[in-house]
This record gives structure tokens, sequence and C-alpha cells, in this order.
């Protein structure tokens, strides 16, 4: 492949390569907190369809068992790619930047530089503490959009990743 | 700290007693913006009230406004003390606010009809940090005004050592005014089918709160008049949307007279300032520092007419959601190059590197743009068979094919070493610029079409949005991601 820009001193096969990077992956347990909140959602839905059959439609009615196992049918196919979309989860530091992707079919991979990072904290919601697990989200400047949010995180594996970002973008001030 | 030249600003001082007048508007703007189904209700039934009811009630709210305007104006008071502005007001809560000079932003001016006719200015206070320590005074005389936001600058300066602020510095070069002329030019290359759109769009939601106002029995005639008109159909339908058209031309013409008459544009080392307006004359400053992106749009109108819509995306005190964009319309060929080159320096004659988009956009957008419509029209012309949606359908098919084509033939993303470019749009061309060291981070996106294809889509996230570039080669868009990497991570200087 050509060069990318003919006017430059720093040949761009030279430059740090991000496909070069290693990822790591979140905590399996993360899958647990997923299939939680599914069940959640999936049981008031299922309660929702239930109290509209007794109210309307009346169980001889054929709708009735079609709408509940389709709904049980999205209810395990959702399962199945909570189960996926962990492995599909992973996150790289390098010197200067944190990477994070995501996604089964639709994949996002995004960057951010520690010099455009405004702060970066811990979270954890009430099904994160039942299972020991974190979240650590990064915020930019760029909107939510280009924020990382990583969750299944060991506290200790967060709490080391917070340390060090918020180092570098101390360091990074520093140079400025 | 404190001077003993005994400034006006160091004792508490009012607004200017026009602001009485100007907090009663502000307080019946607000009123009746949230109020105004149930006014309508009460003008249009007469049954619910007598008109005797209906002028005591009247009587009784006008005065309440008074007295809550006039307490709210008595209440109010500032002064400046040890480099910080203070602020006292609320009539049912009182509260002080104290402003840090190091934390205000901008001081800018605003200047009604009634602000010009009694010689005051409004005056809002930008900050850095949460939006409820920004405010406005509605009205301060002229010269106490300029007094305060120089005295404020001056003491700001000596603080800080750098000089920012909405002042225009002495050194300020005038590099564009429009002319009546000009504006003519701006009114006419404006996009007359949005306003269209927009005026559609009021009218139907229009239509859905008089429904709630006055209940169905309007909405059914309503409903019954616009059914007749369409019986006797075509020709109706064709001189209504004729009608919409003229409209559409005739507001956004009288829009853009109200907002950009007599617009001028000064340069600085610090930034652009930006002053215009007919009844309503604003000044903006674009600070270097806090320009993200910048933005020109032409169409075949302006390009006849040899001008471009131009655009400043500008970083927010308060992040995204409140980013800031100053226009300037009718900027022509020759002073958008000046900007250009007084913005970014020597970086924009560097060596450009052009990449277009993959074909599989094209054929993405007709298929959605295109086909499904086609589609849903297609079986409207089965079930009701009218000879004239299939024709409509047919025409929208080789149209949008036609569009897409050529979106996707002339999209272009170019970076040199400092730069990042797209140029994107059929009709509308539009051109978004910014330093690469600007962005914030980066996206690589992929769905499974795109993956089979070996294409991406990228996002460069910035402080005043995103700038997406859909279906490039992925071999590309990580040689690009890598670079853009590289310039922010060993870039010193500030990008806000």
């Amino acid at each position: 492949m050509q060069p990318l820009f003919e006017n430059n001193n720093l040949p761009t096969e030279s430059l740090p390569q991000i496909t070069r990077l290693e990822f790591q992956g979140i905590e399996k347990d993360y899958a647990k907190i997923l299939y939680i909140s599914n069940t959640i959602f999936f049981v008031a839905v299922l309660v929702a369809i239930i109290l509209v059959i007794m109210l309307e439609l009346g169980f001889s009615h054929w709708l009735s068992p079609t709408l509940i196992l389709a709904w049980l049918a999205l209810y395990l196919g959702s399962l199945w790619l909570s189960s996926i979309s962990v492995a599909h989860k992973e996150y790289a530091l390098r010197q200067k930047d944190i990477s994070y992707k995501s996604g089964i079919f639709f994949r996002n991979w995004i960057t951010v530089p520690f010099n455009r990072v405004q702060h970066c904290e811990i979270s954890r919601g009430v099904l994160d503490n039942a299972f020991g697990l974190s979240v650590l989200r990064v915020f930019t400047a760029g909107g939510s959009g280009s924020d990382i949010s990583i969750p299944g995180l060991k506290p200790e594996t967060a709490d080391r990743l917070k340390e060090l970002i918020i180092a570098k973008i101390e360091a990074a001030d520093e140079e400025e | 700290m404190r001077k003993n030249d005994g400034s006006w600003y160091e004792t508490a001082t009012r607004q200017s007693k026009v602001a009485i007048l100007l907090i009663i508007f502000n307080v019946i703007k607000s009123l009746i913006r949230n109020w105004w189904p149930i006014l309508i209700v009460v003008v249009f039934r007469s049954d619910i009230l007598t008109p005797g009811q209906g002028r005591s009630i009247l009587i009784v709210v006008g005065l309440a406004i008074i007295v809550f305007s006039i307490i709210s104006y008595y209440r109010f008071y500032f002064f400046l003390k040890q480099d910080k502005l203070h602020v006292q007001r609320g009539v049912f809560t009182r509260s002080n606010m104290d402003i840090p000079f190091d934390r205000i932003q901008t001081i800018s001016f605003e200047q009604g009809i009634v602000h010009q006719l009694f010689d005051v200015v409004k005056v809002k206070i930008d900050t850095a940090g949460s939006s409820k320590d920004e405010f406005e005074f509605a009205a301060l005389p002229k010269s106490k005004a300029n007094e305060l936001r120089s005295f404020i600058l001056s003491r700001k300066t000596m603080q800080t050592g750098e000089s920012d602020g909405k002042t225009p510095s002495p050194d300020k070069n005038l590099i564009m005014a429009l002319r009546p002329m000009d504006l003519l030019k701006v009114g006419v290359s404006q996009n007359h089918l949005r306003t269209a759109g927009i005026i559609l769009a009021f009218f139907l939601g229009l239509r859905d709160r008089i429904d709630e106002a006055l209940g169905q029995q309007y909405v059914d005639r309503f409903d019954r008049f616009a059914a007749d008109l369409f019986d006797n159909a075509f020709t109706v339908l064709i001189l209504m949307v004729i009608a919409l058209l003229v409209i559409a031309f005739a507001s956004t013409l009288v829009l853009t007279f109200l907002r950009f008459y007599n617009l001028k544009v000064w340069t600085s080392k610090d930034g652009y300032y930006v002053q215009g307006g007919l009844f309503n004359r604003r000044e903006q400053a674009a600070l270097n520092h806090k320009i993200q992106i910048i933005r020109s749009m032409s169409n075949p109108i302006r390009k006849l007419f040899n001008i471009v819509y131009f655009r400043f995306h500008q970083a927010s005190s308060r992040g995204i959601t409140r980013s800031s964009t100053i226009s300037i319309p009718g900027c022509t060929i020759e002073s958008l190059a000046h900007i250009r080159r007084s913005y970014f320096g020597s970086a924009i004659e560097k060596h450009f590197s052009h990449w277009g988009v993959a074909k599989q956009l094209f054929y993405r957008r007709w298929l959605i743009i295109g086909w499904i419509p086609f589609l849903i029209l297609l079986v409207a012309h089965w079930t009701l068979s009218l000879p004239s949606i299939l024709v409509i359908s047919i025409v929208w098919l080789i149209l949008s094919a036609f569009f897409q084509w050529v979106y996707q033939r002339d999209w272009r993303l170019s970076v040199n070493e400092e730069l990042l470019q797209t140029h994107s749009g059929v009709l509308e061309k539009v051109t978004k610029i910014m330093h690469l060291y600007k962005i914030q981070s980066v996206e690589i996106r992929q769905t499974p079409y795109q993956r089979r294809h070996d294409l991406v889509s990228l996002v460069f996230y910035t402080a005043s949005g995103a700038v997406r570039v859909p279906f490039i080669t992925e071999a590309i868009a990580l040689q690009v991601k890598d670079y853009t990497l590289y310039k922010i991570e060993s870039a010193d200087r500030k990008w806000m």
C-alpha cells in the first residue's frame, strides 16, 4: 500500500499500529448480570402479556399461546446473545490511549487518547455489587457517543485502570 | 485588591429601569408559551367565561404580572468585588451568586427593538462550569455595560496573562460586510424546501394541538374541509404545494433579512467577531481555541452567486449539548479562502490525500431510500389501483438512484499532515475541515454487510459534534485512525 502522507517526515508504516493491540476480555461473570437483567425485563413484559390475555383475548384465543411462545423465543434468543456478547467486549490500554471493542454483529471499536479524557470514574449498580464487579467509565468532551463504559471488571482491575488513567491525564496536563 | 476610586460598579447597582418593561415582556411570553392551548379554548369557546369574567381575570393576571416584574426588578442587584461578580436576585426565593472573573468565558451584548429605543443592552455572561452559573442582565445602559465588560476583562487579563473575551481587540480587521444586495442573494439561495417542511410540520402540529384544546368537533370540521378539497383533487393539491413553496420562499427571505441584516465579520489574533441582525442585533465571537470544525455549504444557486454559507462550530463551556455555532451566510469564495488561511495557517496548503467511499454505500442507500418506498407505493397501487401512484413510484425509484449514485460518487475524505476534511452532498455540498489534534476520540464501526466487503464506517468525535465517514476500506480506515491518534497524542497545543 502506498504511504498516506507524501509530505511527511514520519512514514505511516512506523506509526504505532492499533491492529497490533493485545486486547483483554472482561469477566465471564458479567454474563450473569445480563441474564438477570434480561430475565427481569422478560418477566415484566410477560406479566403484561398475561394481563392483556386475561382481560381482552382469553386463553382459548389462538393468539394467546402464540404471543407467549414468541416472547419466550425472544427471551431465549436474548440469553444466547448475552452469553456471546461478553466474549466480544474487550479493552486494551496503550501508553497513550485506551480502546474498547464491543458488538457481535454490529461491531464498534472506539479509542480515546488519555490527553482528551475529561474524567474517569468507577460505577457499581446493585447487580454489579452482587457479583463483585465494577464498571469503568471514561468521559471525553466529545459527547456521549465518544465516552467509553467498560462493564464486567474486577474491582481491583477497575481501580488499577482508573488510577493509571488519572496518572496519565495528569502527566498529559503537565506537558501542556 | 479593592480600588478606592469609588466606581459605580463597586456598590450595589440595579439594572436600567427599562428592565421592568423587558421583564414584563418575558413573563408574558413564557406564560403564553406554556398556556396557549388554554388561551385558545378561552377565546374560541365563549360558553366557558362571560365577557365580564374574562375582563376581570385579564386585569388580575395583568396586575400580578406587573407587580411580579417590579418586585423582581427591585430585588435584583449586582456589584463587583475582589475579582468576583456578585449578583443577588429572586422574588420568592432569594439567591446569591458569586462568579469569579476567571470563570467568565465570554460577555456578549444583544439588542432588541426596545433595547435600541432606550439605548440599553442585554448582557449575557457565559461561564465555564455548570449552567446554573450562567445568567443575563435584562437591560443595562450601554455605557455601563461597556465599562463593566472592559473592567472584568482587564482584571481577567491581569490574572491569567492571556486575553480572552468578547471585546474585539483594537487590532481587529473588517473582513466582510453584507450589503442589502448580498442579503438578497443569501435569501434566494437558502434551502426553501426546508422552510416548507418546517411550515408544514408547524401546521400539522397545530392541528394536533387544536385537537387537544378544542375537542373533536373542530377537528372534524377541519378534516371535512380538507376532504372536500381532496375530492376535486389533483389541481387543488398542486395549487397548495405551489402556495406552500411561495410562502416558504417569502418567509426565508424575510427571516434572512431579520437575522443577518448588516452582518459584519472582523478577525483579530484571538478569533472572529460577527455582528448582525435587524431588530435584534447580536454580536458573537468565535475564538480560535474554541473553534473545532469549520463548515461551508454550497448549492447550485450559491455557486452561481459565487458565495457559500459558512459556519464555525465551537466547543461550549458546557460541552457538546450546548455547543454553539456561528453562521456567516453570503461568504464570498475569497472571504472563505481568507478565513481558512487565517484560521489554519500554512496547514491548509499542505498536500491532501483523498479517498472516496465504496459502491456498496450506493447499493445500501438506494435500497433504503429508493426501493423500500417504491415497493410500499407499488402495494398501494395494487390495492387502490390509482395510475398516478405508479408513475410517482417509478419516478421516485429513478430519481433516488441518480441522487444516491451522485452522493456515493462525490463523497471525499481528505487528510493532510495537520487537517481532516470531509466533502459530501448532492445538491447541497457540505465541506467540513478540522485540526486532527482537536479530535476527541475515533471510532470504527462495522455492520455484517460491511464486514463481507472489508468496509467500515469511521467516526471522529469532536467537542462540537461527530463527523462520520461511511463505507470506506478497512485498511484505509485503520491507517487514518492510527495517524489521527498519533497526531492527538503527540499534540501539546490546547484543543479548547
